[in-house]
């Protein structure tokens, strides 16, 4: 029987538990799930909603013409997850621990050795990743492969059927520029967090559009649960820019760069850039050599990779090589003509001169007398010709580009004067293109300009200013004085192709009047003009433009180089009476043994001139003169006999050169040159008479032209039985033959039409 | 059962005319009924065959011969000439077994019954949901841990039924006796008359089941200390026969048995050192180096407070308890001192309590997981089946934090119907207590409702961080086929006990 006294206890004992116990429990259960219902509940929707982002598609790049110059390709990303590695080779719930460790071991170093092999990566590498075991799901092996890659992996992953949790493929995309290193330097390229140089970084607020995020219920390892729910916010697609870059203007400057960097042997790269002279915008700009966006960094320039080659071969560091490569790219990534200041040299004169006839200190009537040499404040300056130019006019000053002419006429301005207009053509401020990188001018202000460097400045041999001020500069005083903000980017259209931006032409400031700038444009006119024809002449087209050759006197001074080196440069204006288009081009540090901007710079200007003119919608006008020299094409004469076959030639302006007996009837067997060819008129069509093949044609020795007149050329030439194409400034009388394209010495068919080109090696221009 | 209500009237009538013979003495009320009865004989009524064939119905303690030999006396002579149970099942107006069962001795607490009823059921449909992510992802079948636990729930119910059948008694009965023991209770449910068994041979020493029961789980925990299957650093558990189970379990109810059993013969004794406390001192060190040995501490927690509430229940001297009380302190302080590294993680256990969302640990894990679970629900939850944490999140989610998801799929009111079901079951179980007519049953109830309520309360407060993180599975609710039926099993003897007891 149980007593009084135990029930007692038993009350007691059970009131503990079943009171005490129950209100001490139930209060926690109260407060967490009622009172920190809130906390609690965001805390469950962090650790249970995964969000993942959709990438925007970058937007495309188009030139003026709607030609595309960035695009955006299907790539992949390869992933590996070391989590799931260790997951699924290691069973967790398994007896044997030590096979378990061991098999995971074995299996990933097989995924491992196999992976680092097909994407060509470091084995180490992946093995430190799959260390973290713990926490990292998603490991990026390599990124942006292409598809053969991953249907290696996906081979590979098949054939030993290793799951595919542990290693895929993720897609992503990568830009892609088609042209390849067309127009780089503006284009830029776009590294892993968006765009790294050019207009890829400039718009890239633009181009990038807003990533989209699909936000799902995932249980603990990841995947979909049967009662989630799912929430799509699309992604943007990034905004498209549409160019004023011309994709075929583009083309012709940088393949003409590209010759007189091989030709006059560059040392520090060449920029060209063409401008609209009304609106500002960028028909072209290039630097070349630049690089390929597709693949940044591939050193593109032969002699860096020639230097780094070298380093290498003397047993340089891996630091140092590493040192010597980032410096390299750098400067081939950076747009030479907006980030790299240079010594204008005698193109600067334009401003000079356009300052000086606006502020009336001179007129086209004014004369200078240039002896060789100018004495400024007991320091001789000399002129480039040192037997001096003797008494000349201002435009003869300016064709001469003489040197005294251009420091008499700075002091006649005078160090405010100057310092004003050096301003206002804006040259102390950036021009506000839309391209990252524009480098400050270095200039001598007002405050620290005596005579010495007035007198130096005004003849463009003190300051260091951009390309595109240049080029601005040299707008603004030939398109009526208007001083334009030059842009790269004409509309900015979105995904559906509404223009949500248009940039309008943005005149900065009227720096001359429009007479001193008409006044400007007959004198450039005249400089090219000048002496039956310059560097920079184009028959039928009214070109104006000016020549600089400035010394690196800096980089001699401080030692960078040895000997002095020289800046060639050319800046060109179409058509020279009403300017459409300005164009500046750029040598630096020509090494061939020519260093004159005439002589390197313009016929670069005029080879894309000549290429591109008509395509620009600018026709030549000849005058009759310039007619009787144009080209005709060679008829098909073959088969008549010898008068009617002469007769068809003599219609179209040539001669016939028979060979052979013309008795009894006997036909036209062949001609050289062959029918279609292009002939200068009045050349000379061999025509052989009788059964002729090409094996029997007549064989003459190429005579070597080179450093002769035209004069001297011609007669050579045709002598030796060939008809003669002349190129470059033949209409100079200073100019001398610097290329033909038959070397001298080999035999071809007589009457073959050798191409010469002529130089004016001088700074006249 | 409400199919027989209008039996139960009969039966009510059919005690109170039976003849008493009280050995412990008579309660008053008892006696006043008595006369009642002598004085209104009741009318034959619809259902008195039934009645004939109750052998005699006792509520007093060892009181059954007595019973038997005056029910003699009562006039049944169609059913005395039977000889054997065959003829009486092929009688057409034999009555059916169960009505015997439930009638002899009382009814088995009803409350209680439904209560465990209730949980029980409640207990598998969260289990279900629960589990169905973890069993997907383990057996590749999302009903794969329910239909083990349903196994687990029929063979516990019926191991539930059969020893609520069984006199509890028979745990203690010595195995010389239980020849006898086993015949009485036969010829008793099926109303064969049989002779008197000598009532002081019942109360007499001996190796019997309580004792086995112990010693074999002692045993069993010895090798699992030594051979069983490692998990987390601890070995816990053991596989015999494919059966993969926690024989700590096991020796939680034979403790209890084994403790009530001892508190009862040796309750004249009870203030003395010898031989009364330093038996249930070596009982109780036994069991606790053992879970101790097995890192099972909040196993340890629970045998010890299970002995104590028996201890203090059956009046052993308060004196004893506290020196043994300080003896416990001081081996625990020696132990914490040499094996501190081995026990570290209790420390760090504690600093997850006060910071649950303080650092990642794996336990600090668990038990920010589990708040998160129940705060996210919120009042009436996600839910039936809606519990997104349960998708690998909360770890344990079918087992040690089934609760946690109770939570969050009904809410608090699904968690507080829970607490208040067990809050039902402890009191259901405190009445049985109280009213037990012997000391060994009341030990016993109190134990085992001790040993459940105290489990749930202790699950629960981990899952709302009221306590410390420690592994503790919440009963008739948590995965674990062993677990259930041995919970039923004691829910079962608690049954049996309810029969004679006034609740």
């Amino acid at each position: 029987m149980i007593t009084e006294e135990m029930k007692r206890r038993i009350k007691v004992v059970v009131a503990v538990l079943l009171v005490i116990m129950p209100i001490y429990v139930t209060g926690f259960l109260l407060y967490w799930s009622v009172f920190q219902h809130d906390d609690m509940k965001t805390r469950a929707e962090n650790q249970q909603q995964r969000e993942i982002q959709v990438k925007a598609d970058r937007g495309i790049i188009y030139d003026r013409n709607g030609k595309v110059l960035a695009q955006n390709t299907p790539a992949w990303d390869i992933i590996m997850s070391p989590v799931e590695i260790r997951n699924v080779n290691f069973d967790k719930e398994g007896k044997d621990k030590d096979r378990d460790e061991e098999n995971y071991r074995t299996e990933r170093d097989f995924l491992c050795r196999n992976i680092a092999e097909i994407l060509d990566v470091d084995m180490q590498d992946l093995l430190d990743a799959c260390a973290q075991y713990e926490d990292v799901w998603d490991y990026v092996v390599k990124k942006q492969v292409d598809r053969e890659t991953v249907e290696k992996i996906e081979k590979f992953m098949n054939e030993n059927r290793l799951s595919h949790v542990m290693c895929y493929a993720r897609e992503n995309s990568i830009r892609y520029y088609p042209n390849g290193s067309l127009a780089a330097g503006v284009l830029g390229f776009v590294g892993h967090d968006g765009g790294a140089y050019g207009i890829e970084a400039y718009y890239d607020k633009h181009l990038r559009g807003v990533d989209g995020k699909l936000i799902t219920t995932k249980d603990q390892q990841g995947d979909d649960m049967p009662y989630g729910y799912e929430m799509l916010y699309d992604a943007q697609q990034g905004n498209s820019l549409m160019l004023t870059i011309d994709e075929t203007l583009q083309y012709y400057l940088e393949k003409n760069l590209e010759t007189t960097v091989s030709q006059h042997k560059l040392e520090n790269r060449s920029t060209g850039i063409i401008m609209n002279a009304k609106t500002g915008a960028i028909l072209a700009m290039a630097t070349y050599p630049g690089y390929n966006p597709n693949d940044p960094s591939y050193v593109f320039f032969e002699k860096d990779r020639y230097t780094l080659a070298q380093m290498s071969d003397d047993g340089a560091t891996e630091e140092m090589l590493d040192e010597a490569r980032q410096d390299i790219w750098a400067k081939q990534w950076a747009n030479k003509a907006v980030g790299e200041p240079y010594i204008p040299g005698s193109v600067f004169k334009i401003f000079t001169c356009a300052a000086a006839l606006e502020e009336e200190k001179v007129d086209l009537g004014s004369t200078f007398l240039c002896t060789g040499v100018a004495e400024v404040a007991g320091t001789h300056i000399k002129c480039w010709s040192s037997a001096g130019h003797g008494t000349s006019n201002l435009t003869e000053a300016m064709i001469h580009s003489c040197n005294p002419a251009f420091i008499k006429i700075g002091q006649l301005l005078g160090e405010e004067q100057f310092t004003r207009y050096f301003e206002a053509f804006g040259f102390t401020e950036k021009t506000g293109i839309d391209l990252p990188g524009e480098a400050d001018s270095f200039y001598v202000p007002l405050s620290k300009m005596g005579i010495v460097e007035l007198s130096s400045s005004a003849f463009g041999q003190t300051n260091k200013v951009t390309p595109i001020q240049m080029v601005t500069a040299v707008c603004a005083a030939v398109n009526g004085g208007k001083l334009l903000t030059p842009y790269v980017v004409d509309k900015i259209i979105d995904g559906n192709g509404n223009v949500v931006e248009a940039t309008e032409p943005t005149v900065r400031r009227q720096v001359i009047s429009e007479e001193t700038s008409a006044t400007m444009r007959r004198i450039l006119e005249d400089v090219v003009n000048f002496n039956g024809g310059s560097n920079a002449y184009m028959t039928g087209y009214r070109i104006g433009g000016k020549s600089g050759t400035s010394e690196k006197i800096d980089d001699f001074n401080n030692g960078k180089h040895d000997e002095l080196r020289y800046v060639a440069t050319f800046s060109a204006v179409v058509p020279a009476n009403d300017p459409e288009y300005v164009m500046l081009v750029v040598a630096d540090e020509p090494t061939s043994g020519y260093i004159y901007g005439s002589a390197i710079a313009a016929p670069v200007v005029s080879a894309v001139f000549k290429e591109s003119l008509e395509y620009l919608n600018i026709y030549p006008q000849y005058t009759d003169e310039e007619l009787e020299k144009q080209d005709v094409t060679v008829p098909y004469v073959a088969g008549y006999n010898s008068i009617r076959a002469e007769a068809m030639l003599t219609a179209e302006g040539l001669q016939a050169e028979i060979v052979g007996s013309t008795e009894d009837g006997a036909l036209v067997g062949g001609q050289y040159p062959q029918q279609g060819t292009p002939i200068p008129k009045g050349g000379k069509v061999v025509l052989y008479m009788g059964e002729m093949t090409l094996d029997k044609f007549e064989l003459r020795e190429v005579p070597d032209v080179r450093g002769m007149t035209v004069t001297e050329a011609n007669k050579a030439i045709t002598e030796a039985g060939f008809n003669i194409k002349l190129q470059g400034a033949f209409g100079s009388n200073e100019a001398r033959a610097v290329y033909q394209n038959f070397t001298a010495g080999t035999y071809q068919f007589r009457g073959e039409v050798i191409k010469v080109d002529f130089l004016v090696n001088d700074e006249t221009g | 059962m409400s199919y027989n209500n209008g039996l139960n009237d009969v039966l009510a009538s059919r005690k109170k005319k039976t003849p008493e013979v009280k050995v412990n003495g008579p309660a008053t009320s008892e006696v006043q009924q008595q006369r009642e009865v002598k004085n209104n004989p009741p009318e034959k009524r619809k259902y008195d065959h039934l009645i004939h064939y109750d052998p005699g119905i006792s509520q007093t303690e060892q009181g059954d011969e007595e019973n038997v030999q005056t029910s003699e006396s009562i006039p049944r002579k169609r059913f005395r000439k039977r000889k054997s149970l065959l003829e009486a099942i092929k009688a057409p107006d034999a009555a059916p077994v169960c009505c015997t069962y439930f009638k002899r001795r009382g009814r088995v607490d009803m409350p209680l019954f439904l209560a465990i009823i209730v949980l029980t059921i409640f207990g598998l449909v969260m289990m279900s949901s629960a589990s169905y992510a973890q069993s997907l992802f383990e057996n590749r079948d999302s009903y794969d841990f329910i239909k083990q636990q349903i196994e687990g729930v029929l063979l516990g119910m019926a191991l539930m039924l059969a020893l609520s059948i069984v006199d509890y008694k028979m745990l203690i009965t010595p195995f010389t006796q239980m020849g006898g023991h086993f015949k009485r209770l036969f010829c008793r449910n099926f109303g064969i008359k049989h002779k008197k068994v000598d009532e002081s041979k019942l109360k007499g020493n001996g190796l019997n089941p309580a004792h086995i029961l112990f010693v074999g789980a002692v045993i069993v925990m010895i090798y699992t200390c030594f051979f069983g299957q490692e998990v987390a650093d601890a070995k816990r558990w053991v596989t015999f026969f494919g059966i993969r189970f926690q024989p700590s379990e096991f020796m939680k109810f034979f403790l209890i048995i084994l403790m009530a059993y001892m508190l009862n013969r040796l309750y004249e004794q009870r203030k003395t050192w010898f031989p009364a406390f330093s038996r249930y001192a070596v009982v109780i060190i036994v069991c606790a180096a053992l879970c101790m040995a097995q890192r099972h501490y909040s196993a340890l927690v629970i045998v010890v407070v299970i002995c104590y509430a028996m201890m203090i229940s059956a009046e052993v001297s308060s004196k004893n308890i506290v020196i043994f009380t300080i003896f416990l302190a001081f081996v625990a302080l020696v132990f914490v001192a040499f094996f501190s590294d081995k026990i570290a993680y209790i420390f760090t256990r504690f600093g997850g309590w006060f910071d649950p969302f303080g650092d990642t640990g794996d336990t600090t894990y668990q038990t920010s997981q589990s708040l998160i679970t129940i705060g996210s629900g919120g009042f009436f939850g996600r839910g039936l089946g809606n519990s997104i944490m349960k998708y690998y999140y909360l770890p344990e989610a079918q087992n040690d934090f089934v609760f946690s998801i109770v939570c969050e799929e009904l809410g608090i009111v699904g968690g507080a119907t829970v607490v208040l079901l067990f809050v039902l079951f402890g009191y259901r179980g405190y009445k049985i207590s109280k009213g037990a007519k012997d000391k060994f049953g009341s030990l016993l109830a109190l134990g085992i409702t001790v040993q459940l309520v105290l489990q749930a309360f202790f699950n629960i407060g981990v899952a709302c961080n009221a306590l410390p993180n420690t592994g503790i599975s919440l009963p008739f609710f948590s995965y674990g086929r062993t677990a259930i039926v041995i919970q039923l099993a004691e829910v079962g003897v608690l049954l049996s006990i309810s029969r004679n007891s006034d609740t």
